[in-house]
């Protein structure tokens, strides 16, 4: 198995804050490895880091053998990575289809200017991204809300609006920030279901995820932050009786 | 179904009739004012893009304006070249000054912009007003020549107004163009959500230049149509004031509303000549104009507008018979 993404020896620092340190892991091609951890333990800032919004303060981050870390936001989307974000960053005054077509110009080769100037050429492909952004939109379970605005539309609706938009991007490393927080457990089936099929579509998962069930239900492999460094990597059932883990999360043992 | 169509096909003849027909029956001056509603319709659809789709705020629009006209005026005058070859030329410069006020813009926020762009502007006019040798300085250039169609010269408000109608149709059909196009939804996403934006594989820095660009490029049409009017210019007519009036043009017309900018351009541009009567008093006049517009529309008179202008009128009509 092939390794995807390499994490090596990656350290983030805020002026004297400690965000992350000295953090190593690997991702293999299409598993799922969840990344879990109390809130502050640094989680989203590994996010950031790979897609490419903060740079590292020390250590590389190799995507496909190509290193990728303090590279542009824009050039690491078209390397492969897609993202969807913990509060939601919907493009808020446009349409769920809208959101969904602007990244699919990522991959999908717009022709801004014959579709301007009414060319065929133009027009046609303009045609076609609508027509997989429409595909998109039905498999995350939005079909007939195309033309919604995002703004009117509900948290989870919203939320799959997200992961549609990352699929836009053809991605082979899919980053998903906490993508059922917030979310009723019909809901949260609806997202565990549509994450095991992206998988079986050979997409490589990322997750940040709070709620262990899920995490539990999906993970092949769990990785467990806390105060920015690993305290614990393995199997779900290894995870659940680390006490490393317990501890981070509730504290230590009383006597 | 089929009525509606008919009858928007219907719509649309009759306004195209009447616009074909207009100097036929408007007196001089309201024709005059209607050929600088299309001169500022096309000036202010560019500074439209790039403050309601890109959130640019720029105050710096009668830079690009002057530019255009300056170096039309001068590739006419100093060079001999033909309007038709000025034009272009005039757009294209104004758009590489569009890549120059973008390129340090790209490092500053919103409200700061607006201090570069002020800038930028004030640099401008002081270039028309102090490069003699180029520009002629204070004087001004005169003598800039009328377009002229094979022999037929068009050195008067009724022959000039078809000039300023056909690049104002095809002003107005190009940016709506822009605005649905792949260029105009991600311009749209920068505004919204820029990290976002990022996320998703758009390299931000290109599209604000390129906003930037195409703002520029109109303005610069703009400008050269301007010269070629009133074939006499100076620094004056590029001053800050005819920036803020360019940005209040765009503001009152809503955002991210074609028809409302048109609509805005057409009310503002004949106010402004309108409110000339009370004298002294006119700015104190177009202010409380101003002011009371945007009371009963804060958000821009574009935003009443949802439908366009002729199916407000079809809706109209339709009351009249109805």
């Amino acid at each position: 198995m092939a390794k995807i993404l390499e994490i090596e020896n990656v350290s983030k620092f805020f002026g004297g804050l400690e965000a992350l340190k000295d953090v190593c892991f690997d991702v293999q091609e299409n598993e799922l490895l969840s990344i879990i951890g109390p809130n502050g333990s640094g989680k989203t800032t590994l996010f950031n880091l790979i897609t490419g919004v903060y740079r590292v303060s020390g250590g590389s981050i190799i995507f496909k053998g190509q290193p990728v870390h303090n590279e542009k936001s824009n050039r690491i989307a078209e390397r492969g990575i897609a993202r969807t974000f913990q509060n939601i960053k919907l493009f808020h005054t446009l349409s769920v289809m809208n959101n969904v077509l602007i990244a699919s110009y990522c991959k999908g080769r717009p022709q801004s200017w014959a579709q301007i100037f009414g060319v065929q050429s133009g027009i046609e492909r303009d045609r076609k991204l609508k027509e997989k952004s429409r595909e998109l939109i039905k498999f995350v379970g939005l079909k007939g809300k195309e033309d919604d605005v995002v703004s009117n539309l509900a948290y989870g609706e919203q939320k799959k609006t997200e992961i549609a938009r990352a699929l836009a991007l053809n991605p082979e490393l899919l980053l998903l920030d906490e993508p059922v927080g917030g979310l009723n457990p019909a809901e949260r089936q609806e997202i565990t279901h549509l994450i095991r099929t992206i998988l079986k579509e050979g997409v490589t998962v990322l997750l940040i995820e709070h709620d262990m069930r899920v995490v539990m239900n999906i993970s092949e492999r769990i990785i467990a932050l806390n105060f920015g460094q690993i305290i614990a990597e393995g199997k779900p059932e290894e995870i659940r009786r680390n006490g490393a883990v317990i501890e981070a999360y509730f504290g230590p043992e009383m006597d | 179904m089929q009525e509606k169509t008919l009858r928007s096909r219907m719509i649309i003849a009759l306004v195209a009739i009447l616009l074909l027909l207009l100097p036929a029956f408007c007196g001089y001056y309201v024709l005059h004012i209607i050929i600088f509603s299309g001169i500022n319709l096309i000036t202010v659809l560019g500074l439209g893009l790039l403050i309601g789709f890109s959130g640019q705020v720029s105050l710096g629009h009668a830079a690009f304006y002057g530019i255009g006209a300056y170096a039309s005026a001068l590739l006419t005058v100093k060079l001999g070249l033909s309007f038709w070859i000025a034009l272009p030329l005039a757009g294209i410069i104004a758009g590489i000054a569009g890549v120059l006020l973008a390129i340090p813009s790209l490092k500053v926020a919103a409200l700061y912009l607006v201090m570069t762009t002020i800038g930028f502007s004030m640099i401008v006019w002081l270039m028309m007003l102090q490069w003699s040798g180029l520009t002629n300085g204070p004087n001004g250039i005169i003598g800039i020549p009328f377009p002229a169609i094979g022999g037929w010269v068009l050195d008067s408000p009724a022959k000039y107004y078809y000039l300023i109608l056909v690049f104002a149709l095809a002003a107005l059909w190009l940016m709506s163009r822009i605005v649905r196009s792949a260029v105009g939804l991600r311009l749209m996403a920068i505004f919204d959500q820029e990290e976002a934006a990022q996320a998703v594989g758009i390299n931000t820095t290109y599209f604000r230049v390129l906003a930037f660009v195409i703002s520029s490029i109109f303005a610069g049409v703009g400008g050269s149509l301007y010269a070629h009017y009133v074939t006499f210019i100076h620094p004056e007519n590029f001053n800050i004031w005819v920036s803020i009036s360019f940005l209040v043009m765009a503001v009152f017309g809503g955002q991210r509303s074609i028809p409302g900018l048109t609509a805005s351009v057409l009310i503002l541009t004949f106010a402004t000549e309108y409110f000339r009567v009370f004298g002294e008093y006119r700015m104190i006049g177009y202010g409380l104009f101003l002011a009371v517009g945007m009371i009963y529309f804060p958000r821009g008179i574009g935003t009443i507008k949802l439908a366009s202008p002729k199916s407000l009128l079809a809706r109209l009509l339709r009351s009249k018979t109805g």
